[in-house]
């Protein structure tokens, strides 16, 4: 695959997107970010903005076998990774067999995933950072591309799980999913009450989106751009000296090395899908928010004062500007 | 792209020169400004140059910096992706390099685009910061309009400058009259002190920082020097040289024609060939000689006098060792006069530069005399001197006079610097212009034939007539002395006049 079929297919599939989901081209972009990178994906947003809709349409959108599980307090992780039945043969011999759950395809919905009790939640640690499951000592491997995407309600927060920071970490990016412009919510309106079906046509398949996958990974970032992401993530730990005073005073434990893997990672995509050859600072900072919101774990201050995560980020960009060229006069 | 980054590294250098001038030129300018205000304030040469040089010297080491600031590649490339929003392409081209796959040809091929369709000045414009440029002008203005307007300091400035050429002046006459000294040849060890002595003195005048300093030099020298001069210089010289021309004139008999102390060991060699009538002659000769050198050469004299006693007692071999031991002693008066003479002549440079110098600064004096050695001057040696002449036996005319400097006064034109100072002075022919009356004088006293000695012309305009006495002590005694060696005039006559130049040279 060239980098310029990379491109015609990620439009593709976000066009095909956008003939169900109105607007929301950030969102879609970050979306399809995440599945070019087989990165898993966490979108937040309150309910009714079209988190799941999305998600099912991306599934739509491409050729991909498709899971969705709806998390309740009584779901089981037997419920989601599968378990062993016994069987009998016509021989009359009893054995056990695996019978995979919903995690074994290669597109999961994860709805509403902080309903879920936190061992049902750590049941998707292994699938999501592995891409395999062990049940009964067996490990299996999930099929490629394996996407995780999770859904989560910021609000009526009675009897949900917030997700552990491990499970959290292993989001590549946590999008969050803003309410639509009066515009966009006339189309919505318009395109969700009337009798007009739409029928998707998949763009892609899992051998091409493999191929994609493996093109992001091959994209060029420079040294300097590399550097860059990882000042970001250095910058997020209150105890560096590069941290700003917000990370000091409302970040308890900064962002993982995970974290700059995702800025790196993303920024490669988000490069080819502009028609980039190569991964360069502006990408990684267009992705900065995404990729290192959720991996903040704030503090008691941060919550008193009404400080969000993404304030803190936009505080980190501002300590941490691109890196300049260190010659005096130079731009 | 390659053509690309070597613009905008040449751009570069060109911002970095930009942007650290607008760091210095602050300081630089108020260094400047600093410096010419001090030069208004205190009367030192060196502010204003080094506010011009403190200028000069920021533009030209940041021109050199600008020239040798090390600016790679990669900065060239990261300057013109940032400046240029090319997303990383050209420094992710370097750094890709060769690399071949599809993406490092991509890379490679869009940063050759962008190249093409971009300028160096669009990927590094310069950046000037007004409030910055506007300090920098409002400081060098100031500087410049403090330099070139006038200053109350630059008059003390050029009266310095003044004092320093004219100490450089003295210093090279002092270093002319050392060489001079050692041009004599044979020379005695005392001369070449003395020329020594000359040279330092020299090298404490050019390095003198201002003209008391040097005063003080030249007064520490003097010093030196007189101590070197016997107040009995023209007893022995006259004595020496006497000497010299009686045997000269009239050789012993069977000597020679060397010089005295030459004729004398020849005659002590030759004494046992002589008859009894030529020893009785010789030994009243010798007597008559050592007479002549009882007051300059008590050694030679007392040789002479035990030379003519042996002779009178028949003693060949004590008139011998009598006449070797006149000869050493004759040797060694010589040397100790010409040391003497040397020494005589250094501290007349000395007295010239002390002259000289205290004339440095301050206005030409106006002189008026008369050939009787009256002389009367205003201005800047005013003084008074008084003094008859002197024609004694020599017939030499001299006056003597004495004065007092005049009060100095700050800006120092028209009056004497030396303030306080007992400058006595006299009446001296050769610096007066001529066209005066002309004057002779002769013997009047004593017993020798009144002669003609010389003339002296008197001053009828305005001019420099009396001049230091030290200035002309040297000359006029060398005068007398030789005066007194041509002319027969008897041991008593010479010891007066000896005496004379004596007391004049002490200061009596």
């Amino acid at each position: 695959m060239t980098p310029e079929e990379y491109g015609e297919r990620a439009e593709a599939i976000e066009a095909q997107i956008g003939r169900v989901i109105v607007g929301q081209r950030e969102l879609v972009r970050q979306v399809i970010v995440c599945l070019l990178c087989e990165g898993h994906v966490l979108l937040e947003g309150v309910p009714g903005l079209g988190k799941t809709q999305l998600l099912k349409t991306l599934s739509g959108a491409v050729d991909l076998a498709f899971s969705r599980i709806q998390f309740t307090p009584d779901l089981m992780p037997a419920d989601i990774l599968g378990t062993q039945v016994l069987e009998e043969d016509e021989a009359g011999h009893r054995h056990f067999r695996f019978r995979a759950g919903p995690i074994f395809a290669s597109l999961v919905l994860a709805d509403e995933v902080n309903r879920a009790t936190p061992k049902t939640q750590s049941a998707l640690l292994e699938a999501m950072q592995e891409r395999s499951v062990t049940v009964a000592g067996e490990t299996r491997p999930l099929p490629r591309p394996f996407l995780v995407m999770a859904t989560q309600n910021p609000i009526e927060m009675e009897g949900t799980y917030p997700l552990p920071e491990a499970q959290l970490d292993r989001f590549l990016l946590k999008v969050l999913v803003p309410f639509p412009p009066a515009a966009d919510l006339v189309a919505v309106v318009e395109r969700t009450t009337g009798d007009r079906h739409v029928e998707l046509e998949p763009a892609a398949d899992d051998v091409i989106l493999s191929a994609m996958v493996d093109l992001t990974r091959q994209v060029p970032a420079a040294s300097n751009v590399v550097q860059h992401a990882v000042d970001l993530v250095v910058a997020t730990h209150p105890d560096r000296p590069e941290a700003p005073a917000a990370v000091r005073q409302y970040v308890r434990f900064g962002a993982s090395p995970r974290g700059a893997q995702a800025l790196v990672l993303t920024a490669k995509a988000t490069a080819l899908l502009d028609g980039r050859p190569n991964a360069s600072s502006a990408d990684v900072r267009s992705v900065a928010a995404a990729a290192l919101r959720h991996r903040l774990v704030m503090g008691y201050e941060a919550v008193a004062d009404g400080v969000t995560a993404d304030e803190v980020v936009d505080e980190v960009l501002k300590a941490v500007p691109d890196p300049p060229t260190g010659l005096r006069g130079a731009p | 792209m390659t053509d690309l980054l070597a613009g905008v590294r040449r751009r570069l250098r060109l911002a970095w020169g930009v942007a650290t001038a607008e760091l210095v030129a602050p300081v630089a300018a108020g260094a400047a400004l600093v410096l010419v205000v001090v030069g208004r304030l205190r009367p030192w040469s060196w502010p204003e140059p080094a506010a011009l040089g403190v200028a000069g010297a920021s533009v030209v080491l940041l021109g050199l910096a600008a020239i040798a600031v090390r600016i790679p590649m990669a900065v060239a490339a990261r300057a013109a992706d940032r400046g240029l929003v090319t997303g990383d392409a050209f420094f992710t081209a370097l750094e890709l390099g060769g690399a071949d796959g599809p993406f490092p040809e991509r890379v490679r091929a869009r940063a050759a685009r962008l190249a093409v369709s971009h300028r160096p000045a669009e990927a590094v414009p310069l950046r000037f910061h007004g409030r910055r440029l506007a300090v920098v002008g409002a400081l060098a203005a100031a500087a410049v309009a403090l330099a070139v307007t006038a200053n109350s300091q630059d008059d003390v400035r050029r009266r310095r400058a003044a004092e320093q050429a004219a100490l450089a002046e003295e210093a090279a006459k002092l270093r002319d009259a050392a060489a001079e000294l050692r041009q004599t040849p044979n020379a005695p060890a005392g001369q070449e002190a003395v020329a020594r002595r000359l040279e330092e003195l020299a090298r404490q005048l050019a390095q003198a920082p201002d003209l008391a300093a040097a005063h003080q030099a030249l007064d520490a020298a003097a010093r030196d020097l007189s101590k070197q001069v016997s107040s009995d210089l023209l007893a022995q010289k006259a004595a020496v040289r006497g000497l010299d021309r009686s045997l000269a004139s009239a050789p012993l008999p069977g000597a020679g024609t060397g010089d005295a102390a030459a004729q004398l060991r020849a005659e002590a060699a030759a004494l046992a060939g002589l008859t009894a009538e030529q020893r009785a002659a010789l030994a009243d000769r010798l007597a008559a000689l050592a007479a002549t050198q009882t007051a300059g050469n008590p050694a030679a004299a007392s040789s002479l006098s035990a030379a003519a006693a042996a002779l009178r007692a028949g003693d060949n071999a004590g008139a011998s060792a009598a006449l070797n031991a006149a000869a050493g002693a004759q040797e060694g008066a010589a040397a100790d006069v010409a040391g003497q003479e040397a020494a005589l002549a250094g501290l007349g440079s000395v007295a010239a530069a002390q002259s000289n110098l205290a004339g440095a600064g301050q206005g030409q004096g106006q002189g008026q005399g008369q050939g009787q050695g009256q002389g009367q001057g205003q201005g800047g040696q005013q003084g008074q001197g008084a003094g008859g002449p002197s024609g004694q036996v020599g017939g030499t005319n001299a006056s003597q006079g004495s004065g007092q400097g005049g009060q100095g006064t700050p800006d120092g034109t028209g009056n004497n610097a030396s303030t306080g100072l007992e400058s006595p002075t006299v009446f001296d022919p050769q610096s007066a212009s001529t066209n005066g009356e002309q004057l002779n004088t002769s013997g009047a006293q004593g017993e020798g034939p009144t002669q003609q000695a010389g003339k002296v012309d008197g001053p009828s305009q305005r001019g420099t007539a009396q001049v230091p006495l030290a200035d002309v002590l040297p000359r006029y005694s060398a005068e007398a002395t030789r005066a007194l060696g041509q002319l027969n005039i008897p041991p008593s006559q010479r010891a007066l006049v000896q005496s004379y130049f004596a007391a004049l040279a002490e200061g009596r």
